[in-house]
Parts: structure tokens; C-alpha cells; sequence
């Protein structure tokens, strides 16, 4: 079979599954904050298309632009109808299922992996989309309207991340000029992801970490490369400061966002510890007698109590320390374990939000059923994630 | 061998957990299906010792009418709090939120006012307390409300909720500047626009609600048409102008009882009207009543109506109008009369072609003993 009919067959394969997991999830009904963010929300209460652009945030504000555009152009064709932002919703969790196909299949391929056959990279490239796409985890992204913030976020994120790889690979193989193209595409569309939800800020690092630990042209941070995508870094934000002009406000606010939580900031910090276990356990089996809209979590008053939270923290702790010191060896593995804790940082540390919510595993999860599953092809395939970078 | 062997097993083991994968997808979709079913499912998983998923429970079941059961709900909501002996901000003000209505006034102002004191920044607290005060029922409490809505973000709310005060006590125009100021502010709102409908029609003359009307009146959404027709159908005149939008509008909003009443009126009201109008208004309701698929209704308008002195172009709307309905109803032979009648009153040649086809139609049916 030639490559690009395997690539045609794995896209139609996902869309079709993704479909039929959520053939069910048409007429669900609006819940929770799809009634402010939506129904009452009279920004995006489009009549023509011209009034679809001028949606914005239920409090006026416009940082999450991009997404609630998307929800004036549902409702200008189908109002309060369910099945309109539905069918969006599948589209758009489909279309982030082939990109994460695509970004496997793109570091699976990249010459550091030469040794692997191609056909346990198309494999694992496509049990890696499939089961992170059907995962019951992700329900809650998808089916829970409003949560379209996050998977159309991610869709944006995993397009620039997909566009940078990509454009890499043809710098790497000498076609600057078709390399340049791609990664300048990556910088708006990284825009339109942070303009969606904040919590795709941290692209820049994992695409500094990509570039350290697949392709190897940054050998260390004080070389000009990481230098000059430290400085698109600084962009990045500093327009993200103008666009939210409240954002340097509410981190210099953190204390105050407290005095409204039943929690302090210490007590969520050590919370999230046992959280980020909670969201392994639920990526590695989301059983839906585990899912829960609304976890009643118990907060962690110090080390002790519950004594789970010094497990927890030795556990991400421990984790962190294997994927530095295992970055020569298994940068795969090293790459995947900082890729979950990286897009976690925003919504699982110091930020005064709620404790715990399913879809905050919907971008990080990526890279977990990604790493279990290279852990399950090496039985066959001993060179999958282990082989040292070329220097 | 060994190998190839392997990556076979690991593949049929990934494949089976891609569909077990899927299959948990579609069952856990269910449970999105209704709030009831969300909300039920998130209690039972907390083991019915979560306030806000017992709260929201309530409201669940509220929406879908099981009062009793969310009464008990609510109840047993507050006794875990209790149980708890210590109070979360959020947990005290879904309580209040829920409890409030039972309260004198002057305490629900305390305990809004104790609720500022803990987050001063909440902008529903400052609503709550504004409503509290407004409802004292004198102007001097009313401005205070006003002071109390101005320190929310929400400016559009505020001019609202000013006109409503002024409204209250009479202050009509003053109240129907403050709504233009909401609507102003908030374009797209409808609510702003039906409570500066209700408040014009307290002084203004029929033309100038008229000329309101058409400005406001294909902004409003079905919830906000239906209390918006009501009170239309109750204080307009019997004028075909409002008559026909207020049935369109409560045709959208799927009320049919209310449509069929502006339509009767409408219809007697034609009588009164120049030809040119009254064939315009029957068209109108004849259009409506088609919609809701009241073919019978449509034919006996149509068919007692007098057209002689109506413009040629309305006659052969209404005679195309009557050849439909009467395919609708089966009567082909008539249907094909009216076709007939349409064309004696057609000069275009496109046009003609297009209704012969349809006549077409018609005979064929008619020539099948259909």
C-alpha cells in the first residue's frame, strides 16, 4: 500500500469512528454555562453574517474571540438548535483527531526514528489518534457545548504545532524558502489558538522543547536558534497582554482571586498534585462510571492530609526528574511526560479556577495515549522511542 | 517470527480498546442528554454530599416540573451545609439565592449586604440589593437601587433596570430614554427592547408605537415575542399593521391558539379596510394559516372573500393561492379552475409557463382519478 493511500484510509477510519461515538450526542441538550456563555450571551446572537464578527465574552470582553465567533456563526444558521453546534463540535474534535494522527506520523518519521518500519509508525500514528479520539475522557469537550473553548483551542494549537513540525522537516531537508512558509503559518494560527483559550499559551515551549530533543539544532538554551524562538515567545505574550488588557491585572491579582474560593493558593497548588494523577488515571482508564461533571475533590491541607498528596508529589516530582535525565535516551518518553505537565501549568497551578475538570485533559492527553501506546509497539519494535538523537 | 507474531497481537489489542473506547464515548454521551440526567448522574457520583450538584439537581428538576422532589432536594441541600458547620461564600449565596423570596425585605438587604462584604466585586449582589431596595416602593429607596445597579459592569442591565424603576412610578419617558440608553448599549439584547415596547405603549400614540414596532419588533426572540404578543394582542388597536407582525410573531413562537386570534381579528378588521389593504391583509393571513397547514381555514377565506375591486396582481395571488390549497385539499378539478382563472390575469409569459406547469401537474393528478 503507498503512503498516501495509508494516509487517506487512517483519516477516513478516524472521522468515521469519531462520528459514530458521538452519532448520540446530536440532541443533547444546553447545560451549566452554555446558558451565559450562549443563550443569554446576546453578543453572539447573530441575524446576518456581517453581526457574526462582533461576538465577544459574556462580560464584553473579546480573549476568547475566536471561539465565541464560532458560536455567533451557529447561532446565526441554527439559534437555540442543539444539532448545528453539535454537528461543529464532532467536526472540530474529528479534525483534532487527524492533526494528532498527522503530528504522530511526522515525529515518528523524523530521522532520529530512521531505524523504525514504517509500518509500526503508521500503526502506532493511527491507534494513537483513534484511542485518544474516542477516549470517554473527551466527552465532555465535545458534547458539552460550551467546552467547544477548549477543543477548537486545541484545534488551532495541534494545526500550528503540525505546520511548525512540518515546516522544520523542510528546512532540515534543505528547502528553506517551503520551510519559512509553514512556520510563519504556525505564528497566527498560535495566535488563534491563545484568542480561543489561554491555557495553548505554552505552544512556544514544547515546540522549543521539540527542537531540542528531536531535532537536535538547539543544543543548549543559550544557542541563537532557542534564542530567536524565546523572542517569538515574547511576542506571543506580549500580544496576549494586548488583546486582554485585564490579563496582567489578574496575575498580579492572584491573592484576591482566592478570597472567593473555599481554598488558598497553597492549598490548590498541592491539590493539583493528586489532580494530575487523578487526569493519568482517567487517561489511562476513562471508564464512565469514573467521569464526573462536577468532582466533590477534596482539597489537600498540607503534605499529610490526605496522605495521598505526598504521594502525588513525589510521583510528579519523579516524573519530571526521569524526563530530564532521560532526554538522550528516551526523549520520546521524556518529550510526552513534559508535554502533559506543560499544558497543564495554566489551569493546574497557581490560577484561582476550580479544582478539577475533565476537558483539562483534552490537549495534554495527546501525548500520554501517545507514549502508552509507543510503549506497546516496542514489544515489537525495540527501536521505537529509545534510539539515541544523531549528534 | 517472533516479532511479526507480536505486533499482530498488539494491533488486535489496540483495535479492541479503540472500540471499547468508542463504546464508553457513547454511553458516557447519554448522560450529557438532558440536565436531569447530568445533574443526577453528577449527585449520585458524589454521593449526594455535593451542594452545587445538589442545587443544580434542583434546578433540574424544577425546569421539568417535579417541585415536590426538588423541594426535598433543596432541603436536604441546606442540611448538608449545615451538617458541614462551616459556610463557603458560594454555598451561602446559592442558598440565599434559593431562600430569598421568603424573606422581609429589610433582611434580604442585610443579607445581600453581608454577601458584598465578602466579595465586593460580585456584581449579582449588587443586583439582588438594588432589586430588594427597589421593591420598598418609594422613590427615595428606588434611587438608591439605581446607585447600588450603576457599580455592576453590566451598563446595559443598569439603564434597564432605571427604566424600569421610572416606569414604575409613572416616569414613563424619562424610562423610555433609559431603555434606548440599554438598548443602545446592548444591541442585541431583546428583553431591552420588549420592556421599552411595554413602556412606550403607556403614553405613546398608536402611530409613534407603530413606527416603534417596526424598529424593535424583528429583533425580539420567540420568548420574548410570546410575552411580547400578549401583551400586544391585549393593548393594540385592531389594526392590520400590528395585527399580521403579532401573529407572525406568535406563529413563530409556536403559539397557535394566540396566531388563529390575531388572524380572526384581522379578518374582521378587513372589512373596514380599502381594497388595496384588505387584499394585502388576506394574503398576509392566508400566508399564516398556510404555514400551519390550515388548509380548510384558508379556503374558506379566500373563497367567501370578494375580490372584484382588488388590484389585478392581488386577484392572481389569491386565485394562485386557492388552486394550491385546493391541490392540498384534493379538490384537482377546482384546483385546475383556479390555474385557469390565474392565468386570464397573467400578462408575463414566464410566469405563465411556470403556473401551466403547475397546472400540468394538476390535470395529470386529475386525469389518474386521484
Amino acid at each position: 500500500m503507498n503512503t498516501a493511500l495509508k494516509h487517506i484510509i487512517s483519516i477516513a477510519i478516524i472521522i468515521i469512528l469519531i462520528c459514530a461515538a458521538y452519532s448520540n450526542s446530536l440532541d443533547a441538550d444546553w447545560h451549566f454555562d452554555d446558558t451565559p456563555n450562549i443563550l443569554t450571551n446576546y453578543s453572539v446572537h447573530a441575524r446576518s453574517l456581517g453581526e457574526i464578527w462582533s461576538a465577544r465574552n459574556m462580560n464584553g470582553s473579546f480573549p476568547r474571540y475566536c471561539g465565541f465567533v464560532s458560536f455567533a456563526f451557529n447561532w446565526y444558521f441554527h439559534e437555540k438548535d442543539v444539532t448545528g453546534y453539535h454537528v461543529t463540535n464532532i467536526l472540530i474534535h474529528a479534525a483534532v483527531t487527524v492533526l494528532v494522527y498527522c503530528s504522530v506520523y511526522l515525529t515518528l518519521t523524523l530521522p532520529c526514528f530512521s531505524n523504525v518500519k514504517t509500518r509500526t509508525v503508521w500503526l502506532a500514528s493511527l491507534f494513537s489518534a483513534c484511542i485518544w479520539g474516542l477516549s470517554p475522557v473527551h466527552t465532555q469537550a465535545v458534547t458539552y457545548i460550551v467546552q467547544r473553548l477548549t477543543s477548537l483551542a486545541a484545534l488551532f494549537f495541534m494545526l500550528s504545532f503540525f505546520l511548525f513540525i512540518k515546516g522544520r522537516r523542510y528546512m532540515l531537508a534543505g528547502s528553506m524558502r517551503k520551510g519559512i512558509v509553514f512556520v510563519s503559518a504556525a505564528v497566527p494560527v498560535y495566535m488563534m489558538a491563545v484568542l480561543t483559550k489561554e491555557n495553548t499559551i505554552m505552544l512556544p515551549f514544547l515546540a522549543l522543547l521539540y527542537e531540542h530533543l528531536f531535532l537536535r539544532r538547539i543544543r543548549s538554551f543559550s544557542d541563537r536558534r532557542a534564542a530567536g524562538l524565546v523572542l517569538l515567545l515574547a511576542v506571543g505574550y506580549i500580544f496576549l497582554v494586548c488583546v486582554r488588557p485585564g490579563a496582567l491585572k489578574m496575575l498580579t491579582n492572584i491573592s484576591k482571586g482566592y478570597e472567593k474560593r473555599e481554598f488558598t493558593l497553597i492549598e490548590r497548588v498541592l491539590t493539583q498534585f493528586r489532580v494530575m494523577v487523578r487526569y493519568l488515571t482517567l487517561i489511562a482508564f476513562p471508564h464512565p462510571s469514573r467521569l464526573n461533571l462536577d468532582y466533590n475533590f477534596p482539597i489537600s491541607k498540607n503534605m499529610l492530609t490526605p496522605v495521598t498528596t505526598l504521594f502525588s508529589v513525589l510521583f510528579v516530582s519523579g516524573s519530571l526528574i526521569f524526563a530530564f535525565l532521560a532526554r538522550n535516551r528516551y526523549p520520546l518518553a521524556a518529550f510526552c511526560i513534559l508535554w502533559f505537565y506543560i499544558n497543564n501549568i495554566v489551569e493546574s497551578t497557581i490560577l484561582p479556577l476550580e479544582i478539577i475538570f475533565e476537558h483539562r485533559t483534552y490537549l495534554p492527553s495527546v501525548s500520554i495515549v501517545f507514549l502508552l501506546i509507543v510503549l506497546l509497539f516496542r514489544c515489537a519494535d525495540k527501536d521505537l522511542g529509545v534510539r539515541r538523537l544523531p549528534v | 517470527m517472533k516479532r511479526i507474531h507480536r505486533i499482530h497481537i498488539i494491533t488486535a489489542l489496540l483495535a479492541a480498546l479503540a472500540v471499547l473506547s468508542g463504546a464508553g464515548a457513547y454511553v458516557r454521551n447519554r448522560v450529557y442528554e438532558t440536565d436531569l440526567t447530568l445533574w443526577r448522574d453528577c449527585a449520585e457520583k458524589n454521593e449526594w454530599r455535593d451542594m452545587r450538584t445538589m442545587v443544580a439537581y434542583v434546578g433540574a428538576l424544577k425546569k421539568k416540573g417535579e417541585f415536590g422532589k426538588a423541594g426535598e432536594m433543596l432541603e436536604k441541600a441546606r442540611q448538608l451545609e449545615w451538617d458541614r458547620g462551616r459556610f463557603s461564600m458560594e454555598n451561602i449565596k446559592f442558598l440565599v439565592n434559593q431562600y430569598v423570596d421568603y424573606f422581609p425585605l429589610r433582611i434580604q438587604i442585610v443579607l445581600h449586604e453581608f454577601l458584598l462584604d465578602l466579595d465586593p466585586d460580585d456584581h449579582r449582589s449588587y443586583e439582588f440589593i438594588a432589586s430588594s431596595y427597589m421593591l420598598r416602593g418609594d422613590m427615595e429607596n428606588a434611587r438608591i437601587a439605581v446607585s447600588f445597579m450603576n457599580r455592576t459592569f453590566l451598563h446595559d442591565a443598569a439603564r434597564a433596570f432605571m427604566g424600569d424603576i421610572y416606569s414604575y412610578y409613572g416616569c414613563y419617558e424619562k424610562a423610555e430614554r433609559e431603555y434606548m440608553k440599554a438598548v443602545a448599549k446592548e444591541a442585541r439584547h431583546p428583553l431591552w427592547r420588549v420592556r421599552l415596547l411595554q413602556n412606550s405603549a403607556g403614553f405613546r400614540s398608536i402611530a409613534e408605537m407603530k413606527k416603534l414596532f417596526d424598529m424593535h419588533g424583528k429583533y425580539l426572540e420567540p420568548e420574548h415575542a410570546s410575552v411580547f404578543t400578549e401583551f400586544l394582542y391585549g393593548n393594540i388597536p385592531d389594526d392590520p399593521v400590528f395585527l399580521v407582525p403579532v401573529a407572525e410573531l406568535a406563529y413563530k413562537n409556536g403559539d397557535y391558539t394566540r396566531t388563529g386570534l390575531c388572524l380572526d381579528r384581522l379578518i374582521l378588521e378587513t372589512e373596514k379596510l380599502p381594497s388595496e389593504e384588505r387584499a394585502d391583509a388576506l394574503l398576509q393571513a392566508a400566508g399564516i394559516y398556510s404555514n400551519m397547514k390550515e388548509y380548510e381555514r384558508v379556503y374558506s377565506l379566500l373563497a367567501d372573500a370578494d375580490t372584484a375591486d382588488f388590484p389585478l396582481d392581488r386577484q392572481a395571488d389569491i386565485f394562485l393561492i386557492m388552486a394550491r390549497i385546493c391541490r392540498e385539499l384534493g379538490k384537482h378539478s377546482e384546483s385546475g379552475a383556479w390555474y385557469e382563472k390565474t392565468l386570464e390575469h397573467i400578462d408575463d409569459p414566464d410566469i405563465q409557463y411556470i403556473v401551466r406547469r403547475k397546472m400540468g401537474i394538476s390535470r395529470k393528478a386529475q386525469d389518474n382519478g386521484i
